[in-house]
C-alpha cells in the first residue's frame, strides 16, 4: 500500500515538473522551395539564390507563460544582405513580439512602426501525428489570404505542434494553438526546429517592443505602394527610410 | 611656313580630339540613360511577376528592388 502511494506520488511530481513549462528558448531553421510559377521567369534566377542562402538563417523565439519575443540570429558563414531577400521571402521582417490574442512585428523600412496581426483564429485540428525532436506533435491546418490587387490567393498553413509543450506560441508570429509549433509550414516556406531547450536556469529576458505606431496589414502595403510609385529613373530603388 | 603649317595641323588636330570626346561624352549619357529607364522596367515586371504569383506587397516590393540593383550593376 504505502509502495503503491509513494509510486503515485512520485508520478505525480515528474508529471508535474515536466508539465510545468515555465520559458524556453527555441531555435528554427528554415527552408523555402520555389515557386512554380517563377520557373522560366525573370525571378527564377534571384529566387534560386534566396532558396539557398535560406540554410543559413537561424532564428530563435523566447517564451514564458505570457509572451514571446521571435528574432532573426546572425547568419553564420554569410554577410546580412546576401540573407536579406531569404528573410523576405520566408515572411520575416523583423522581430516579433507576441501574445495570446495578437502579434507586433517592428517594421523599420517605409517608416517606424509596428505591424499588428490577430492571431489566427480558424485552426483546423487534425488526428495526424508525427514525432518532432523526440515530442509528439498533432497537425493543425489553416490558410494564409493574399488580396494583393492582382487577385485573391489563399495558401495552404500547416502547423505541428506539441502539447506537451503547453504554450500558444510559434515561430513568426503564429500560435494560438494547444501547445508550442514546433513546425510550420506557410505555402512554400518551412520553419523547422533545430534546438529545444526548456525551463531555462535563468528565465529568458524577453523585451518589449518600441514604442512605434501600431498599424495593420493595409496600412502597410498602402506605404509600400507609396514608396514604390514614387520611385524615379535616377534611384529605382529609393530607401525607404529616407523617403518617409 | 613651316611655323604656319605646324600651327595648322595642331589646331586641327585638337579640333578633332575634342569632337571626339564629345561625342564620346554623349554617347555615354545615352548609354547611362538607356540602362536607367530600363532598370525601371526591370524593376517594375519582377514587381508584378512577384504580385501576380501571390506574392505580397513586402516581398514583391523587395524583388522588384533586387530585379533595379542587379540591372544596375550590369
Amino acid at each position: 500500500m504505502i509502495n503503491r502511494l509513494i509510486a503515485i506520488v512520485t508520478f505525480f511530481i515528474v508529471f508535474n515538473s515536466f508539465a510545468q513549462i515555465q520559458n524556453g528558448k527555441i531555435e528554427y531553421g528554415v527552408s523555402i522551395e520555389m515557386i512554380e510559377g517563377f520557373k522560366g521567369g525573370i525571378l527564377e534566377k534571384s529566387y534560386t539564390e534566396t532558396m539557398n542562402n535560406a540554410k543559413y538563417l537561424s532564428f530563435t523565439l523566447l517564451f514564458d507563460k505570457e509572451n514571446t519575443a521571435f528574432y532573426s540570429n546572425e547568419a553564420l558563414g554569410l554577410g546580412n544582405q546576401d540573407v536579406f531577400m531569404s528573410k523576405v521571402s520566408a515572411g520575416y521582417m523583423n522581430e516579433v513580439y507576441q501574445n495570446k490574442d495578437f502579434s507586433l512585428c517592428v517594421v523599420n523600412g517605409f517608416g517606424n512602426y509596428l505591424l499588428k496581426t490577430d492571431a489566427v483564429k480558424d485552426w483546423v485540428l487534425e488526428n495526424e501525428t508525427k514525432e518532432i525532436e523526440g515530442f509528439l506533435c498533432y497537425k493543425a491546418t489553416s490558410t494564409k489570404k493574399v488580396n494583393n490587387g492582382k487577385g485573391n490567393f489563399v495558401f495552404p498553413v500547416i502547423a505541428w505542434y506539441c502539447p506537451k509543450i503547453p504554450v500558444s506560441f510559434g515561430p513568426n508570429g503564429y500560435g494560438n494553438l494547444p501547445g508550442l509549433i514546433l513546425e510550420l509550414q506557410v505555402r512554400n516556406v518551412v520553419y523547422g526546429v533545430k534546438k529545444i531547450d526548456l525551463n531555462l536556469s535563468k528565465p529568458p529576458v524577453i523585451g518589449k517592443p518600441k514604442d512605434y505606431p501600431i498599424i495593420n496589414q493595409e496600412e502597410l502595403d498602402e506605404k509600400i505602394m507609396t514608396v514604390y510609385k514614387n520611385r524615379n529613373s535616377t534611384n529605382g530603388f529609393i530607401k525607404p527610410e529616407n523617403k518617409l | 611656313m613651316k611655323k604656319l603649317l605646324f600651327t595648322v595641323f595642331a589646331v586641327v588636330g585638337f579640333s578633332a580630339i575634342s569632337v571626339a570626346n564629345n561625342h564620346v561624352e554623349v554617347e555615354k549619357l545615352k548609354v547611362e540613360s538607356v540602362v536607367l529607364a530600363n532598370c525601371m522596367q526591370d524593376q517594375a515586371a519582377a514587381f508584378d511577376e512577384c504580385m501576380s504569383n501571390g506574392c505580397g506587397y513586402w516581398e514583391s516590393y523587395f524583388f522588384g528592388a533586387g530585379a533595379w540593383g542587379t540591372c544596375m550593376r550590369g
